[in-house]
């Protein structure tokens, strides 16, 4: 996926929604600036698949040099898929973040929280700050 | 269960920036991650950092967050070790005969976004706080900040933190290296992040506990006897100056309040400690 095309929570997960049957499906990943300044990934810890989620809320949690961190949901809804992939290859993350890092994707449930999110540029000018 | 807990102030002159002190009698494995977990929440919304230092009342295996349970089969001499699963990364941890600190920092404090600068500032305070305390012991040892981790797979990372090497560890290391000559690891430290916050937590190793009797530590090493209330009275100054804070009094009721459901419902559910 092209970045520039994607929207992005503040606490720097990128979402790329598209609709399917009717509902509207988030991909969710993490942007190659947070998966820079992590650095050394080494576990990721999927949400189920069945899951509900909220809004900024914590989802996912990855290690990175003896630091864990969380990863937040930037909608609101029910995981439907997760890329179980990725624990075996972390890596992925950084060489291919908007493409095969996807973390999870999720049908929403609430599209308020969508109006949260920031463009690209927006999303360029808080990692800048 | 070790509750409440007292509190001891130590001032400093830097009024730049305050930060909560607490030092803590031992206590459990259970009581001790309640705590700094309960840190680490508050100060989200407090925006106070916390300094605290504690000990453990019996010797305790802490896991780290992703390691499994099963794994500590691994390390025999401590099976009998009560076990408790931190909410950090890193390696397996034998807390017995050390001092563990926790650092509680806001967002908006200048050390809490990169990783690797809040270990080496506060690795750097304590060796230069234990080069000091240990000035008058004879040794061919030296303190050395650890430049680049261990060349191991992922797979075959070491169970024991005390046994990993990761940038910014401090080591004892001679000060003759001959081919055969070994490092040993003193202190080793971990992260947990959350909005921004960071709590950092780190084990000062003081002497060999009989339960990893693989692991010698500084007095070993050294044959100094530096205990834990010397230390206790000097590495408050240590790192509030490394930290650019002035330390302060605060009975922290709440957070202690705070620590107790966290206790009781987490880290006292032995489900906790084996859900990996």
């Amino acid at each position: 996926m092209n970045p520039e095309e994607l929207s992005y929570a503040k606490t720097h997960e990128w979402v790329a929604v598209a609709e399917q049957d009717g509902a509207k499906i988030a991909t969710v990943g993490i942007s190659a600036f947070a998966v820079e300044a992590l650095t050394d990934l080494v576990y990721i810890d999927l949400p189920k698949v069945g899951q509900q989620v909220e809004a900024e809320q914590p989802f996912c949690e990855v290690e990175s040099v003896k630091a864990v961190s969380d990863i937040y949901s930037p909608v609101a809804g029910r995981v439907i898929a997760v890329n179980d992939t990725l624990p075996d290859a972390l890596e992925t993350l950084g060489s291919d973040p908007y493409g095969s890092g996807w973390i999870a994707k999720i049908k929403i449930s609430d599209e308020a929280g969508l109006a949260n999110l920031l463009d690209y540029a927006a999303y360029q000018k808080q990692c800048a700050e | 269960m070790v509750e409440p807990i007292t509190t001891q102030a130590i001032e400093t002159d830097d009024q730049s920036s305050v930060c909560r002190l607490l030092i803590d009698p031992p206590a459990d494995g259970a009581w001790n991650m309640a705590v700094d977990e309960a840190l680490l929440i508050e100060t989200a919304q407090t925006e106070t950092p916390t300094l605290r230092l504690y000990q453990w009342q019996s010797p305790t295996l802490s896991l780290g967050y992703f390691q499994r349970h099963e794994d500590r089969i691994q390390h025999s001499s401590s099976l009998a070790a009560e076990v408790v699963r931190r909410w950090s990364g890193g390696g397996a941890i034998l807390h017995d005969r050390e001092l563990t600190y926790s650092i509680v920092l806001p967002a908006a404090h200048p050390f809490a976004r990169d990783t690797q600068t809040l270990y080496r500032t506060v690795h750097q305070a304590i060796i230069g706080l234990l080069e000091r305390l240990l000035s008058s012991v004879a040794t061919e040892w030296q303190f050395k900040s650890c430049v680049q981790s261990a060349p191991v797979e992922q797979t075959a990372e070491p169970f024991l933190c005390f046994q990993r090497r990761s940038p910014g560890d401090v080591l004892l290391r001679p000060t003759k290296q001959s081919g055969n000559s070994l490092d040993y690891k003193i202190l080793g430290s971990a992260q947990r992040r959350r909005r921004g916050v960071v709590l950092q937590h780190g084990s000062l190793l003081l002497n060999r506990s009989l339960m990893a009797p693989d692991l010698p530590g500084i007095n070993d090493l050294l044959q100094s006897s530096l205990s834990p209330a010397e230390i206790i009275e000097s590495m408050p100054q240590a790192l509030a100056i490394a930290l650019g804070v002035s330390l302060h009094q605060d009975a922290a009721t709440a957070c202690y309040e705070r620590a107790a459901a966290i206790a009781a419902n987490r880290y006292r559910d032995s489900s906790w400690s084996r859900r990996r």
